[in-house]
């Protein structure tokens, strides 16, 4: 995959376009200004804490209690703050072969994620299983593509949400891996997997024009990229045209940071994934401005294709 | 009010967006050197999971005399799995296992550091409930196998098979020594999970999957315990690679 090349600005270390290069006296005065954080995880597969020392180059690293403490920096920080998760919370360490992801959904519950989406290990205790631990789970399950209408999660899972942070208007959805061959069978009974590409294309237009978001989040467990045709984050990006924002899982596709990819229309679409086991988090942060459509004062240029 | 200051309201208030001015991104490391704090109220949620989850998997069950590792095409810890798989498959067949086969994902953590080894552990090495399982295929399903662990640039496999992975597909194939026929029927050991056709192992599932009711976690962890008991610790004698890429 090609990094395509964002405009020249100030040098900040990592970063996008990086808020060095943004005018910040138009913060104080001029257009209506809003700004989103959005930090994520995926693929945390039941480290509940971090990784003992002999584990290589992560030895030490991740945690809840750290992405905890690192999660309410932010939120005291940020004007609003979206905290996401691309699925495979569960599986991996004994946390979940004795206690079947109680304690992964207590402590996402207590650390306020607004939404995660199910992951392929979510499946590990079968449909029962994680029916079980619903009393755990304060934070909703977004997917679009699995039909769960002949299991025990009918009615649990959302296909969409819409996040109203301040005067923005935030729409999620998720899209799940296809389960045949990867997920046994006893595991995930009557879920059915549909194409994502065609609900992937529906709800988000329907969020952008329906529910009038002004951004579309698509929390993805499908993997950031194949070799083959196979459906992937990639894929979704562009043959989408509503979709803002890919965090992705599966892969467990370390990033160091996100990359574009552009879209049906040729506008651009951030996809990032941020490794496993949460060994790290990612923070995306969004500065909208309130204007009348087509004008904006403060908007840079973000990327060049 | 006139028509045109209503007109101007609704140009100016009703049709404003939002339009998204830049972007930054940062992906931290969750690391000490990077937040050197940890929130206190998370660690009084996990305290009593811990415990219990410390008496039970804090047990030291073994040594590991090396440092077994995880590695694409062949690896110390993906001979050591396949290695005990193959022998535990012996003591519930009925005829000699060719070889055995874990598919490479199975295996949850890249390595087992040397030094004492807890159950906890192997439960982060083979957490699934996936159980030991034997299969009688033809020569032609075991090219197709090598084929597919080729493709995946090489899975744990026992000693009787080895072959060199070249453009992606397998070369080479010996079993037990001799060079593979596709005439004959071989029986391999391998989990339930590939034998149902996990890892797009489809092809598998026509054959019956003699389950031993034995699952690879106990296996392993068995096979530790007996060593333990003898006084011997866990590593490897040879550490012939038996999937070389060409």
């Amino acid at each position: 995959m090609k990094r395509r090349k964002f405009l020249e600005r100030t040098g900040m270390g990592v970063g996008l376009g990086l808020l060095g290069g943004f005018p910040l006296d138009a913060l104080a005065a001029g257009p209506e200004l809003t700004r989103l954080t959005i930090l994520h995880t995926n693929d945390v597969h039941s480290r509940i804490e971090p990784f003992p020392p002999g584990s290589g180059d992560n030895s030490g690293k991740g945690g809840y209690a750290r992405r905890s403490s690192m999660v309410n920096h932010y939120r005291s920080k940020s004007e609003h703050l979206l905290l996401l998760d691309a699925g495979d919370i569960l599986q991996g360490t004994p946390y979940f072969n004795l206690f079947g992801g109680e304690l992964e959904f207590k402590l996402m519950s207590k650390m306020g994620y607004d939404a995660s989406t199910i992951g392929n290990h979510e499946f590990d205790a079968g449909i029962d299983g994680l029916v079980k631990q619903w009393p755990h789970i304060r934070f909703p399950f977004v997917n679009s593509n699995y039909d769960f209408s002949d299991t025990a999660l009918a009615g649990k899972i959302k296909e969409s949400l819409v996040v109203e942070k301040g005067p923005l208007k935030i729409g999620i959805f998720g899209l799940g891996i296809e389960l045949v061959g990867l997920v046994p069978e006893k595991f995930y009974g009557n879920t059915r997997y549909l194409d994502p590409l065609p609900i992937a294309d529906e709800i988000s237009g329907r969020l952008k024009r329906d529910e009038k978001c002004d951004y579309v989040i698509c929390l993805s467990h499908l993997g950031y990229q194949y070799s083959s045709e196979k459906v992937s984050d990639v894929v979704v990006a562009r043959n989408s045209e509503n979709i803002d924002l890919i965090i992705g899982g599966h892969t467990h596709t370390y990033m160091e940071e996100a990359v574009v990819e552009w879209n049906k229309k040729d506008r651009p679409v951030l996809i990032n994934q941020v490794g496993r086991s949460g060994t790290m988090l990612g923070k995306i942060e969004l500065i909208f401005e309130k204007n009348r459509k087509g004008k904006c004062e403060t908007c840079t240029n973000l990327w060049v294709k | 009010m006139g028509l045109a200051l209503l007109f101007a309201v609704a140009l100016t208030s009703c049709s404003k967006v939002h339009h998204l001015a830049n972007v930054e991104n940062t992906n931290y490391q969750l690391e000490e050197s990077v937040h050197p704090e940890v929130d206190s109220a998370v660690l009084h949620v996990i305290a009593p999971y811990k415990q219990t989850l410390e008496k039970t998997m804090g047990e030291e069950i073994g040594i590991a005399r090396d440092t077994l590792y995880r590695t694409h095409p062949d690896g110390s810890l993906n001979r050591w799995v396949a290695d005990v798989m193959h022998k535990g498959a012996e003591e519930h067949s009925d005829r000699p296992i060719d070889f055995a086969v874990q598919n490479f994902y199975g295996l949850r953590i890249e390595r087992i550091p040397q030094g004492p080894i807890s159950l906890g552990l192997i439960y982060e090495l083979m957490p699934f409930e996936n159980y030991l399982v034997m299969q009688d295929i033809p020569g032609t399903v075991v090219e197709e196998l090598c084929n597919l662990i080729a493709g995946y640039g090489g899975w744990p496999v026992s000693k009787g098979l080895s072959f060199v992975i070249s453009d992606g597909v397998a070369d080479s194939i010996i079993v037990k020594g001799e060079p593979l026929n596709v005439d004959k029927i071989y029986r391999i050991a391998t989990n339930d999970y590939v034998a149902n056709g996990g890892d797009h192992c489809v092809f598998l599932t026509p054959f019956e999957a003699i389950n031993t009711g034995v699952l690879v976690r106990e296996l392993l962890v068995e096979h530790i315990e007996s060593q333990t008991r003898m006084g011997n610790s866990i590593g490897e004698k040879d550490g012939e690679a038996r999937i070389i890429v060409r």
